[in-house]
């Protein structure tokens, strides 16, 4: 399956077949979720209005987390198998995950304000998700730090492996430390803890933040593998002529 | 409608989060969007000028 996925060529090829149908899954759950998780679910009975902050909060959490399971998992595929296509999908996936953590921070932080009447606080969920997009700053940082791209990917590829041991301490942090965060209420045993009437705009956000994700990822993967066919015509040019 | 910005005081904290969350989705994807773009015109720019400058050689070898 990794083999048949692996090649470019192939890639690019279901790339373009799979683009338009995620596109308007992802548009129409965007904006059906939008709909319901603004106007038409109920406030929550003690975090009032504030409660429509998790149905962009939490699928930025889970992608965030999300994408860095992809990245380590690609880190893993190059260094084992040197495969240049683990290589592009880590270099395209880095910043979308980067920015899906900058978000869960910035929309936490925008819930914790009137909530918890601080902006931040030094607890074990917001430390560890803290840590874990400087992680993706850092693999982002080794990645384009070097004249020749290529020579930053092992080391990247090296430092999104040590990031994976962040993955679960995010995750079980408010299972495993007294937080201020409040614990899973979706993935958890006994089913969720959330209202049906929240439920479902949160669900229709996630379908439609996964779709958005997968887009964006595509997208810097077609550039990437075309900016390296490029340079690859470059190198001939130049072979060509220095032989003339 | 001014109970829909206000959503009991806290809109500031809720319109904020959705704002910022618009913009950086949206500027990812359309620099995405462009950049893909872009490059696919260059390679396709290239390509051409390869079969361009072969079939040049070619007509000036005939000759």
């Amino acid at each position: 399956m990794f083999d048949f996925l692996a090649n470019p060529t192939r890639f690019m090829r279901i790339a373009d077949w799979l683009f338009r149908p995620l596109l308007l899954i992802t548009v129409v759950t965007m904006a059906y979720g939008l709909y319901l998780g603004l106007f038409a679910s109920p406030p929550d009975y003690q975090q009032g209005e504030t409660v429509r902050i998790i149905y962009i909060h939490v699928p930025a959490a889970w992608l965030a987390l999300f994408g860095y399971v992809g990245l380590g998992l690609c880190g893993l595929f190059y260094i084992v198998w040197r495969h240049p296509l683990a290589d592009i999908a880590a270099r395209a996936i880095a910043p979308v995950g980067a920015m899906f953590a900058f978000l869960t921070l910035v929309t936490g932080a925008l819930w914790g304000k009137p909530m918890w009447g601080a902006w931040w606080v030094w607890d074990a969920r917001l430390t560890s998700m803290l840590i874990l997009f400087f992680f993706y700053l850092g693999v982002i940082a080794l990645a384009n730090g070097f004249d020749r791209p290529e020579r930053g990917s092992r080391p990247a590829a090296l430092l999104a492996l040590v990031g994976m041991i962040n993955v679960p301490i995010v995750k079980f942090s408010v299972d495993w430390w007294h937080t201020l965060h409040q614990p899973a209420s979706i993935l958890r045993s006994g089913g969720p803890a959330i209202d049906p009437s929240m439920l479902t705009p949160l669900i229709f956000m996630l379908i439609a933040c996964h779709g958005y994700f997968a887009l964006v990822v595509i997208m810097r993967m077609r550039a990437l593998i075309t900016a390296r066919r490029i340079a690859n015509i470059e190198m001939k040019r130049l072979g060509n002529d220095g032989g003339m | 409608m001014g109970n829909l910005f206000e959503m009991g005081q806290f809109g500031g904290f809720i319109w904020a989060s959705y704002a910022i969350a618009a913009c950086a989705m949206g500027w990812m994807f359309i620099a995405s969007w462009k950049r893909a773009n872009m490059l696919a015109k260059n390679l396709a720019r290239m390509t051409q000028d390869d079969t361009t400058d072969t079939a040049d050689t070619d007509n000036n070898n005939n000759k």
